[in-house]
C-alpha cells in the first residue's frame, strides 16, 4: 500500500501539474499559512505528526513562508465578489482537483518533507455545501484511508451547513471562515452574495464546539487578554460537573485536559482574515473588529492581507496602485501587542488617532503618547510594565525577571540579555540612573526616527514603495 | 597548559577532568586544530569513559541537568573556541550552583546562550528544509534519502522528530559535510559513516514529483510583493543546494 497511490498520481502528472498551477495561483492571496497550535505524536503504521510551534518548509520569492500546501479545491465560482481574483466574471482558466488527486499530492509532498500538511480552500462551485462535501472527501481520504497525521487547515465557505462544518472540524486541525471585509457595508457593496450571518454563524458554531469539549484556548500568551479561561469543575456524584465559582484552570492544566480529549473539534482552533486597503475602513475599525473577534469567538489569530489591486472595478483602488504593505506590517505589530504584550485595541488606536503611525512602530507611538508611564525602573517593575517598554520583548522580560532573582541588573547586562537599548534607553532607569534623553523631550520622536534610519523596515525590500501615494 | 582532545564530547569532558586533577587548562583544542602555533605547552588527553562520566555526573549534581544539556548543545555548534567557553561556563557554574543559568547578563553565560540559540535555530530550520527523495534498496524496497550540510553537528537532534513522523517509511539523512548518515527503519536508528561521494540513484518517477513541487513553489509567490532580501533572511543561500526548489527561479510568464 506504501506507494500505490504514488503511481496513480504519476500516471497523470501532467494533468495534475496544470491544475496545481491554476489552483495555486488562485489560492495564494490568502495569507495565513501557519501549521501551529497543536501537538500530535506519530502513530505506528501511520504517516505524520503535528508540531505545536509549527514548521516552515520554504520561503517563496516574496519572503512568505510555505508551511502547508495551500491550494483551492476549485476556482469555479458562482459568486462575483469584486475584490477576488476568482470571481465569476474574471477571465481565468477554471479547474478543480478530485479528492483523490489532492490527497495523493499531499501525501507525496508530505513524505518528502516539502510541507507540513494541507491548507484547503475553495471557490463556490455550485453551492457552499456541494463544494464543502468534496473538500471533506479529500480530508477523509487523507485521514481515514491513507493514515495521514499531518496538519490540515480547512477553510469554511460562508453559508456552509452546520452538519458539514462539524464533520470538517473533526478531520481538520484548524478551521477558518474569512471575514475579508471589515464592515457589513463593505460586504454588501463588494460581495453582495455573502451574508454576514453566513460568516458569523459557522464561526459561532466552531467556538461553541470547542467550548463544549472544554478545549477552547484563545489568542496569545499569558499576558494576553484574549486567552479563554476554562472554569474549574468539581465532580459531583457520578458524571455531573458544576463550575467552581471564580476558579480557572491554569494554562498547563488546560493543555493537559484538552490533550486527553478524543475526536477533538479543530484542536488548533480557528482563525480568520481581513483584507486591508480595499475599503476605506480605518485601523481603529480594523483593530476594534479584531478585538471583538478575539473576545467573542476566541480566535487564535486574525490575519491581515494587504489588498493587491488586480481587478478593474470602480469600487476598488485602481489596478497597479500601491499595495499597503507597510500598513499591513503596522497592523500586525499592533496585533502582536494585543496578543503577547497585554495591550488592548483602544490603547493602540483611539478616536484621536484612528490610524497607526506609519513611521514608528505602535509600541513606540504608544510610549510617546504616554510619557507619564515612563521611565520604568528595570530592577523593580513587574512583567506587565516591562513588556510595555519599547525595545524589550517577551524573551528579554523573562531574562530580566530571572536574573533579578539573583542579582540586580546593570546597564551592560541589558545588552547581553538582548534588549534593544537604542530604543529602550529613553524609557528606563537602571538602579535609578537614566541613560537617555528624557521622554518628555519634544525631540525624542525625531531621535527615534533618525536612529532607525527613518523607518524600521529592514525586512521590507528597499525598492518596494511603502507609503501609498 | 593547552589540552588537545579527540573531538568528541566525552573527550572534552576528560579535558575538564584533567583541568581539575592535573594541571589547569588555558585552552582546549580539538585534534584537527592542534597544528596551529601556540605559546603554552600542549598535551593530548586520552578519552576515558569513566572520567567523562564522572565529570558529567558532577555537572548534573552540582549544577543541573539542564546545564549539561546546554554544554552538549553548545559543543555541537562547532564554533572555534567553544571548548574553552564551555570550560569557563562549567567552572563558573560550579561556583554559582544551579542558578548559574539565571545570570543572562553575564558574558560567560551569555556565550553559552548564544551558542545554544544557534544550534536550536538551525535544528528548527532543518526540520523544515530537509528534502527527501525516493531511492530503492538492493531488494527494491523504497527508502527516503536526504542530504544536508548544516553548520552545526545536528543530525542527532533532528532524528527524534523524523522518527516520530515517519512511522512506516525507512529513511536516511546524510550529513555530507561530516561524512556520516543516520539510518532509520521500524522506529530505530543508527549513525554510521558515509562518504560525501555517496549519491544514490532516485526512482524514475522522482523527477515528476519534484517538478510538481517546483511549480508549486514558483507559483505561490505573489508578484506584487517580491522581496528576495526577506527570502534570504529566512533561508540563507548556503542551504539552497540541498533543496529541491530553486529559490531564485522566476515563474514562467503567464
Amino acid at each position: 500500500m506504501f506507494f500505490s497511490a504514488y503511481n496513480e498520481l504519476m500516471k497523470n502528472a501532467e494533468a495534475v501539474m496544470e491544475k496545481l498551477k491554476i489552483l495555486t495561483d488562485a489560492a495564494k492571496y490568502d495569507v495565513s499559512c501557519s501549521s501551529s497550535g497543536h501537538e500530535r505524536r506519530g502513530k505506528k503504521g501511520q504517516l505524520g505528526s503535528a508540531s505545536k510551534a509549527g514548521i516552515c518548509h520554504s520561503w517563496t520569492a516574496d519572503g512568505r513562508c510555505i508551511s502547508l500546501l495551500k491550494v483551492l479545491y476549485s476556482n469555479r465560482c458562482v459568486y462575483d465578489c469584486e475584490y477576488c481574483v476568482n470571481r465569476r466574471s474574471a477571465q481565468v482558466e477554471r479547474t478543480s482537483f478530485t479528492p483523490q488527486e489532492l490527497a495523493d499530492l499531499t501525501m507525496e509532498f508530505y513524505r518528502r518533507n516539502y510541507i507540513e500538511g494541507l491548507f484547503l480552500s475553495s471557490a463556490v462551485d455550485g453551492t457552499p455545501d456541494r463544494t464543502g462535501e468534496e473538500m471533506c472527501r479529500a480530508f477523509q481520504i487523507l485521514r481515514e484511508e491513507q493514515g495521514f497525521l499531518g496538519y490540515i487547515h480547512a477553510k469554511i465557505i460562508p453559508g456552509t451547513s452546520p452538519e458539514l462544518v462539524d464533520r470538517i472540524g473533526r478531520l481538520a486541525d484548524r478551521v477558518s471562515v474569512n471575514i475579508e471585509l471589515p464592515s457589513s457595508e463593505g460586504l454588501e457593496k463588494l460581495a453582495p452574495q455573502k451574508k454576514p450571518e453566513g460568516i458569523l454563524g459557522p464561526m459561532d458554531q466552531i467556538t461553541r464546539s470547542m467550548a463544549e469539549q472544554r478545549a477552547l484556548v484563545g489568542a496569545g500568551n499569558r499576558y494576553s487578554h484574549y486567552r479563554y479561561r476554562v472554569p474549574l469543575l468539581e465532580e459531583e456524584g457520578g458524571s455531573t460537573y458544576v463550575a467552581s465559582a471564580g476558579k480557572y484552570l491554569t494554562d498547563r492544566q488546560q493543555d493537559a485536559l484538552a490533550h486527553q480529549k478524543k475526536d477533538r473539534f479543530a484542536p488548533a482552533g480557528q482563525t480568520t482574515q481581513l483584507i486591508i486597503g480595499a475599503t476605506e475602513d480605518s485601523d481603529l475599525k480594523i483593530l476594534a473588529l479584531s478585538h471583538s473577534l478575539y473576545r467573542k469567538f476566541y480566535m487564535r489569530r486574525v490575519y491581515f492581507s494587504a489588498y493587491i489591486p488586480l481587478n478593474d472595478s470602480p469600487l476598488l483602488p485602481a489596478r497597479g496602485s500601491n499595495v499597503p504593505l507597510l500598513r499591513e506590517h503596522r497592523l500586525y505589530q499592533a496585533d502582536w501587542l494585543m496578543r503577547f504584550y497585554g495591550f488592548t485595541a483602544d490603547e493602540i488606536v483611539d478616536n484621536g488617532h484612528p490610524n497607526l503611525d506609519l513611521e514608528l512602530d505602535p509600541k513606540v507611538s504608544w510610549a510617546l503618547r504616554h510619557p507619564e508611564c515612563f521611565p520604568v525602573e528595570i530592577n523593580k517593575a513587574g512583567a506587565e510594565e516591562l513588556l510595555r517598554i519599547p525595545g524589550i520583548g517577551n524573551t528579554s522580560v523573562v531574562r530580566i525577571l530571572r536574573q533579578r532573582k539573583l542579582a540586580p541588573l546593570r546597564y551592560d547586562d541589558l545588552k547581553n540579555i538582548g534588549v534593544v537599548l537604542k530604543r529602550a534607553k529613553y524609557f528606563i532607569t537602571i538602579g535609578g540612573k537614566h541613560y537617555g534623553t528624557a521622554v518628555k523631550d519634544t525631540m525624542l520622536r525625531e531621535h527615534l526616527l533618525m536612529q532607525s534610519g527613518g523607518l524600521q523596515l529592514s525586512f521590507l525590500d528597499p525598492k518596494t514603495k511603502l507609503l501609498g501615494e | 597548559m593547552e589540552y588537545v582532545y579527540d573531538g568528541t564530547f566525552d573527550g572534552l569532558l576528560c579535558c575538564l577532568y584533567a583541568h581539575v586533577y592535573e594541571e589547569a587548562a588555558q585552552a582546549i583544542l580539538p585534534e584537527a586544530d592542534a597544528g596551529q602555533l601556540g605559546l603554552a605547552p600542549r598535551r593530548k588527553v586520552t578519552t576515558r569513559s569513566r572520567e567523562a562520566d564522572r565529570v558529567a555526573d558532577a555537572i548534573e549534581k552540582k549544577i543541573s541537568r539542564n546545564c549539561l544539556r546546554r554544554c552538549y548543545r553548545a559543543f555541537l555548534s562547532g564554533e572555534p573556541g567553544v571548548e574553552t567557553d564551555i570550560l569557563a561556563y562549567v567552572f563558573y557554574g560550579f561556583s554559582k550552583g544551579k542558578d548559574v543559568d539565571l545570570l543572562h547578563g553575564d558574558p560567560i553565560v551569555r556565550r553559552i546562550d548564544v551558542l545554544n540559540h544557534k544550534v536550536g535555530r538551525e535544528t528548527e530550520r532543518m526540520l523544515g528544509m530537509i528534502r527527501f527523495g525516493l531511492i530503492r534498496d538492493p531488494e527494491g524496497q523504497p527508502i527516503l534519502y536526504a542530504h544536508i550540510a548544516p553548520d552545526c553537528d545536528l543530525l542527532q537532534l533532528v532524528m527524534p522528530h523524523f522518527l516520530n513522523r515517519y512511522r512506516r517509511e525507512p529513511f536516511v539523512i546524510h550529513d555530507i559535510k561530516r561524512e556520516k548518515a543516520a539510518f532509520s527503519t521500524d522506529g530505530r536508528w543508527v549513525m554510521q559513516t558515509l562518504s560525501r561521494d555517496f549519491s544514490p540513484e532516485y526512482t524514475p518517477d522522482e523527477e515528476a514529483c519534484r517538478a510538481l513541487w517546483r511549480r508549486y513553489f514558483t507559483n505561490a509567490a505573489i508578484q506584487e510583493r517580491i522581496n528576495p532580501r526577506c527570502q534570504k533572511n529566512f533561508m540563507p543561500r548556503r542551504y539552497w543546494q540541498h533543496l529541491v526548489e530553486n529559490p531564485e527561479e522566476k515563474r514562467a510568464p503567464i
